[in-house]
């Protein structure tokens, strides 16, 4: 009984992980059809195999990625750094003062960013940076430094408290005390906040959207929405667009996720210490 | 319990974050400011319209419409993605190798690092009503829905891509809270004969309280900023079934104060949701 219920339980979440992994089989299997049997093949079935998809795409596609990572890597590292600053600070002072920074903080974290469009884009304007990677970088920050601060206080939590207060005792300074022992302890939250930050940036549709203009610029999705082809036609390019601006994300999950997984499972298990 | 008040002066530490938080804050102040005059690209001088912006919002179909779609996006996704992660993370819980389990974990999880832009370009030709996933309803002899192509079927079909992106994270969530229960009552309620249904009923859920926040803030959130998904695989034609208020939104930003007022209906709606929901979770486990 309990061996046929096992049995059970695999085949569920077999058919659940076939279906998880559905786009990627389409990313791949489509983006590699050739142009004339993407047409004449159903999706979902295999077809005639060619890489000119990938080729084309990829060479299509180099720059826009170029771009995201120009903008990404640094809103990330910047984000993680200076939340981590901030969440040490609010939990060394604890004050009425803090306690209203961090409730700001809080509420930033937590405002869509479609609904500031129109003054950030003026914002971005006037200082001269629209359609420029400082813009884009400026305006991320301005989302994601919150966010990384929100972050990293939940996962300070966790920190063990007498090694702080040793530290302390030792007449280290706040300064010396940060770099040398809280970063070096925080490491699995400040890997966690990176990855979510790096991607939730990556795959940020929006605010390039609103703030690049030249083709140059474009970061990677936004340079994939011209693939989406129409009237039938193209769609190889569309499979094989997605499967490239999904890779670096992917492979940021695929080698870190061990990482980003057991960082969020100190969120989702409140701490025991 | 915290620590001890220490020196104001490490204050300075939060400043970088602090500035980007007021620029932020700004922006918001900012449109709830605008929102209040009349100001379009027809009218580029602002002239102070009291609540009139509001009420022209009101009365418009589109905007009703696309609140009404926001409200039951966000609301739906967090009833959906929360069944989904509880049921999600209680089989990975009964799963019994734990290298197994992490890779399937992993699996559920990665369509969060998957650009939404790319998974609305998938989800056009995944349902495309003629070479899509239709061709393998038809050969099973199953209905056939129109998807994306009909009015009725184009927003519960991209609801559906979205609980597909988001419950992995849910999962997640739970599946941690699982993990604390206490293994050895597992075991003794396994070896009194307890079905993994009541398991799950009686230890395993009344464990689930603190991921729930974090879950339903994170989802609500998720659903909010919803954008990529429905501006890329519908567009505002030929259908307005799908949209959404941030799409309302683009379409009309030609008109200043009202979208400057619709921004501030979005961040209203945020703010009365999410704010006092994620503060208590926040609250509560900052001051454990």
């Amino acid at each position: 009984m309990r061996y046929l219920r096992n049995i059970l339980l695999q085949v569920v979440i077999l058919v659940l992980v076939a279906l998880w992994l559905l786009p990627i089989y389409l990313m791949v299997l489509d983006g590699l059809k050739s142009t004339s049997s993407v047409l004449l093949t159903p999706v979902l079935s295999p077809g005639g195999i060619s890489p000119s998809a990938f080729l084309s795409t990829v060479r299509d596609l180099a720059r826009p990625i170029l771009n995201s990572l120009v903008v990404t890597v640094p809103v990330a590292a910047v984000g993680t750094y200076f939340g981590a600053l901030a969440a040490f600070s609010f939990y060394r002072y604890t004050s009425k003062i803090s306690d209203v920074l961090f409730s700001i903080i809080a509420l930033a974290t937590f405002v869509p960013f479609e609904s500031v469009t129109l003054p950030l884009a003026r914002l971005i304007f006037s200082m001269n940076l629209f359609d420029s990677y400082l813009g884009l970088i400026f305006a991320f920050l301005i989302f994601y430094l919150p966010t990384g601060a929100l972050l990293m206080s939940i996962f300070l939590v966790s920190l063990p408290k007498p090694v702080l207060e040793a530290a302390r005792a030792d007449g280290a300074g706040d300064w010396m005390v940060f770099n040398k022992v809280v970063l070096p302890l925080m490491m699995p939250g400040m890997i966690s906040t990176f990855i979510f930050i790096f991607i939730e940036v990556w795959n940020n549709f929006f605010i390039p959207l609103v703030l690049i203009k030249s083709p140059d610029m474009r970061t990677a999705t936004l340079a994939a929405m011209r693939y989406i082809g129409g009237m039938g036609v193209l769609y190889n390019d569309t499979f094989a667009a997605s499967f490239i601006i999904s890779l670096v994300p992917l492979l940021v999950f695929i080698f870190t996720g061990k990482y980003f997984i057991r960082g969020l499972l100190v969120i989702g298990g409140g701490t025991k210490g | 319990m915290k620590m001890r008040i220490g020196n104001s002066k490490i204050l300075i530490f939060s400043v970088p974050v602090l500035i980007f938080g007021f620029i932020l804050l700004y922006l918001v102040l900012w449109n709830a400011y605008y929102s209040l005059f009349n100001w379009s690209q027809l009218s580029p001088v602002p002239k102070f319209a009291g609540l009139g912006v509001y009420a022209g919002l009101l009365g418009s179909q589109l905007f009703q419409t696309a609140l009404e779609r926001t409200l039951m996006w966000a609301l739906g996704l967090v009833l959906v993605g929360n069944a989904m992660g509880l049921a999600l993370a209680a089989l990975l819980y009964f799963v019994r190798n734990s290298r197994l389990r992490t890779v399937y974990l992993s699996i559920f999880v990665y369509p969060l690092a998957v650009p939404m832009a790319a998974v609305g370009l998938i989800s056009v030709w995944l349902f495309n009503v003629k070479m899509g996933v239709n061709v393998w309803l038809a050969a099973l002899h199953l209905p056939t829905p129109l998807w994306l192509a009909s009015p009725q079927t184009a927003f519960p079909t991209l609801f559906l891509v979205t609980v597909w992106v988001f419950s992995g994270l849910s999962a997640l969530f739970y599946l941690a809270a699982y993990s604390n229960v206490d293994q050895s009552i597992i075991e003794s309620a396994r070896v009194d004969g307890a079905s993994a249904f009541t398991i799950f009923r009686r230890l395993l859920l009344p464990s689930a309280k603190s991921a729930s926040i974090v879950s339903t803030a994170l989802l609500f959130l998720f659903a909010l900023r919803l954008f990529a998904l429905p501006y890329v695989s519908t567009g505002l034609n030929p259908y307005t079934e799908t949209i959404v208020v941030n799409l309302y939104f683009y379409y009309i930003s030609t008109f200043f104060s009202s979208s400057a007022a619709v921004s501030t209906v979005v961040v209203v709606i945020a703010m009365i949701v999410i704010i006092p929901y994620a503060m208590y979770g926040l609250k509560r486990w900052i001051s454990q």
